[in-house]
């Protein structure tokens, strides 16, 4: 009687346990005795039978939720990236996806590195578990755990070697060097690939022809080391920009300082008195192109001395200052991809330092391979059938395009400095006006000096059909005031026209009607708590394109726009020259690891915790991204 | 035998007492409102001895008829409904998640079974649980052509709430979906499914209730 007494009260224990408990334990584990300024190693634990699915934090599937993990402690000033074991791939019959997940006990693992002015004592960090875990035939709903492990600081300066994240930084998927290293590389080729045709770049093109075309007159001077020299000019004012910010950052902690080197790029881009100069200087260019103004600048570069030894010294010297100056004309379209590479650059560590010199390295010479080659070979294209005519309208052709180039470049300071003399529909009416000149030149209406211009129709033709192409949208923008910005364009075209032109001066207006806290955070924060809404963050700059996309084309949206009825908004400029903004790009910096734009946080205004962050631009996954963060608030608000 | 019915009585009770107790605790560590949890508990008690009583009035049937109790929840346009609204048919009440691949699996059948059955009086109520907005289920199951109700949470936790009376009257306990419920036209629930099956063997438990 006894035994089946024992054996029932077991037996109903048992199944009462299996049934009750989730089937994961989950146990957070540290370092427990460091100093302040040093790493601790967090190890996360996930205990479960080897039936139980735990899904992959970072491949993320259309179907079952990713785990996330969340660290958090006043006593920590950054945090590592959690790294978790190769997941299993396999497809899942119910969803129809490959699904990444972890079978049975699972370690992750983490690091965060202490402030460095802790008195010592006990301190601790709270570690948040958020999964679900699935079986063939059952699946626990998410839930959250959080677990705390406490921490004893002694003590002591903090030992070198253990003073640095090697978790951190790895943004990119895999949590091997080589992956990351990969990654660089295709960020910096892609980018340098990218770049060969952005439009900062061939204004320069015909008087690289014209200077290598004069210098290989000159049978003295060796053309492949001029070409080098060149070379050199460009992708050396690239490299040394990467290695001036990692000097510059090398040590600094001051995430403010180091956010304002990352910010270089940018500063360049932006720069009121750099564009202006610039504005001017492509306009002379036109107007040199056009045969207006008659200097000769290949001359000048090699003027001085006729003697056939000078000569050669000069032209070495001026193919590396023209390669430096094409580098700093470009800047301002290479700008996003040599962005990204700063903010390696800026972490301040020798990681820091070798990964942005490499990507500055492959990024310059990719860069300026094309262009080494064309100044290689100048006299081949003079060689072309009918060269003279052919240069002739080519010349005037890029001379217009430098013109275009010209305005984007001065509207820059003329809203910068409040003038409001090139606003978006003026911009839009110069832009088109330009086209309709040059049609008018290709149809032969008018020319320049009188050359003979009655030849090579069928390249007229062409060059007539592309520039009405471009015209087009452009025209469409310009005839849909107030805001002149016309919504059926194809993403690609809206782009590039807002690379191009102003954002639409009453932008912030506009915003604020519609409910945003426009360079308001703590208004924002303060109504977020009042309302209890989730609160979002728009991370954004004047003359970032992909925002005024993501702004007009996705944010209007029906479903888009009923999501942000259950938030509150907030809209900040990191870009703008007043310093709220450097606030805000401090605060990006420091909080999310990023200096681009646009980026997107949800976050819960009780303790201005993340919900959700995205990599930046989104336009597709935008709505998904918004929901997941309601919800993520609605389930963190049960509590 | 009767020794042992003896001692399994009280056992039961004990059983389902400390049920409800780890229930609450692990209530908890779950995300429920916390308002919530303390009106579950008292419920899941109260169901309990309910439960034990039943299970004595039914000592000699093979499946003691358990009640089903009544919930309040929203259907995907917002309107609230509660179990009266599918008084008087063959309900099978399903609970699953737009996370959980063992659900979206069952889903196929359940058309069918809702197709060809409906009119015969089977309505098929599919309680989705932590699966974010009405819109996104809605997406969701216009993605997979459900064509049978779906409900959810109304502007808290309902659907897990309702999830929890479920599992602890009926003694399945538990949190793992997909779970099943055959609930007859007198609103008894006759059978309890703890995972996914496949279509048939739903077929044939419910055909005798039609």
């Amino acid at each position: 009687m006894f035994r089946y007494l024992v054996i029932y009260t077991f037996f109903y224990a048992c199944t009462c346990f299996a049934q009750i408990v989730n089937p994961v334990t989950i146990d957070v584990t540290s370092d427990s005795l460091v100093r302040a300024g040093e790493v601790v190693n967090i190890e996360i634990s996930a205990k479960m039978e080897k039936q139980w699915k735990i899904y992959s934090i970072y491949k993320i599937v259309d179907g079952p939720l990713p785990t996330e993990i969340n660290i958090k402690g006043d006593i920590i000033s950054e945090i590592g990236k959690v790294i978790e074991p190769e997941p299993i791939e396999e497809y899942d019959p119910g969803f129809d996806v490959t699904s990444f997940y972890h079978k049975g006990n699972t370690l992750f693992s983490s690091q965060v590195l202490l402030k460095d002015d802790l008195p010592p004592g006990n301190y601790e960090i709270s570690v948040m578990t958020y999964y679900q875990v699935c079986n063939e035939r059952l699946c626990y709903p998410p839930v959250e755990k959080n677990n705390v492990v406490k921490v004893k600081v002694e003590p002591g300066e903090p030992r070198i070697e253990k003073t640095t994240l090697t978790s951190l930084k790895k943004n990119h998927n895999g949590e091997n060097g080589l992956s990351s290293f990969l990654n660089l590389i295709i960020i910096a080729v892609g980018g340098a690939i990218l770049s060969w045709v952005m439009p900062c770049v061939y204004p320069m093109i015909p008087i690289i022809i014209s200077f290598f075309g004069k210098v290989s007159e000159d049978k003295n001077i060796g053309r492949s080391s001029v070409a080098a020299l060149y070379g050199l000019g460009i992708a050396g004012t690239f490299i040394f920009i990467g290695l001036l910010v990692s000097f510059l950052s090398w040590g600094v902690e001051d995430a403010a300082v180091q956010t304002g080197y990352a910010n270089i790029g940018n500063f360049i881009a932006t720069n009121a008195w750099l564009n202006l100069a610039l504005g001017v200087l492509f306009i002379f260019f036109a107007l040199w192109m056009f045969g207006i103004i008659n200097v000769n600048v290949t001359g000048a570069l090699l003027s001085k001395t006729d003697q056939a030894g000078q000569n050669a010294k000069n032209a070495y010297l001026g193919s590396f200052i023209l390669g430096v100056a094409f580098a700093i004309t470009s800047f301002s379209c290479t700008v996003p991809v040599v962005g990204m590479l700063l903010v390696v650059a800026a972490s301040g560590t020798a990681t820091g330092l070798f990964t942005s010199l490499l990507g500055m390295t492959i990024y310059g010479v990719v860069f300026a391979f094309p262009f080494v080659i064309l100044s290689l070979f100048p006299s081949s294209l003079e060689k072309l059938p009918r060269s003279g005519i052919w240069m002739e309208k080519a010349k005037v052709v890029f001379g217009f395009i430098e013109l275009a180039a010209a305005v984007k470049f001065l509207w820059v300071p003329d809203i910068e400095w409040g003038i409001g003399l090139l606003p978006r529909s003026v911009v839009l009416s110069l832009f088109l006006l330009i086209g309709l000149c040059l049609i008018a030149y290709l149809s032969n209406l008018f020319s320049f000096q009188g050359s003979d211009v009655n030849d090579q129709k069928s390249i007229s033709y062409i060059g007539i059909g592309v520039t009405l192409v471009v015209l087009a949208p452009l025209a469409l923008s310009l005839f849909s005031g107030p805001t002149y910005h016309y919504s059926g364009l194809p993403r690609f075209a809206d782009e590039l026209i807002e690379a191009m032109v102003p954002p639409p001066p009453t932008e912030d207006e506009i915003a604020i009607k519609e409910g945003w806290y426009v360079d308001d955070y703590d208004g924002a924060l303060e109504q977020a708590k009042k309302q209890g809404k989730p609160l979002f963050i728009d991370f954004t700059g004047i003359y970032c394109a992909n925002c005024r996309v993501m702004e007009r084309r996705i944010f209007p949206l029906e479903n888009i726009k009923n999501h942000f009825d259950n938030m509150v908004l907030t809209r900040l400029y990191v870009d703008k020259k007043d310093s709220l903004s450097s606030v805000y790009a401090q605060m990006q910096f420091e909080r999310y690891k990023t200096a681009t734009q646009p980026y997107y946080v949800v976050l819960d205004p009780s303790n201005e915790s993340t919900l959700v962050d995205t990599g930046g631009y989104i336009p597709n996954g935008f709505d998904k991204f918004l929901s997941r963060g309601l919800e993520k608030f609605n389930i963190k608000n049960m509590d | 035998m009767r020794c042992n019915n003896i001692f399994l009585i009280p056992l039961l009770f004990f059983y389902a007492l400390s049920c409800g107790n780890s229930a609450e605790t692990n209530q908890e560590k779950i995300r429920t409102a916390k308002k919530n949890s303390k009106p579950i508990t008292v419920s899941s008690q109260k169901n309990s001895s309910k439960k034990n009583k039943a299970s004595k009035k039914n000592q000699n049937s093979a499946f003691p008829k358990i009640k089903a109790p009544d919930f309040n929840l929203a259907d995907l346009d917002g309107n609230i409904l509660n179990f009266s609204a599918y008084e008087g048919q063959v309900v099978m009440l399903t609970f699953w998640g737009t996370w959980c691949g063992p659900c979206v699996k069952e889903i196929p059948d359940f058309i069918e079974l809702y197709d060809k059955y409906n009119k015969e009086g089977l309505e098929i109520v599919g309680i989705a649980i932590q699966s974010g907005s009405p819109e996104n289920i809605k997406l969701f199951s216009e993605h997979y052509k459900i064509n049978y109700p779906i409900l959810t949470d109304i502007n808290g936790n309902e659907s897990y709430k309702a999830f929890s009376d479920y599992g602890t009257i009926s003694g399945v306990g538990m949190r793992a979906v997909p779970t099943t419920f055959l609930i007859d036209r007198d609103g008894y629930i006759v059978k309890t499914y703890r995972g996914a099956r496949p279509g048939n063997v739903f077929l044939k438990d419910l055909k005798p209730y039609l």
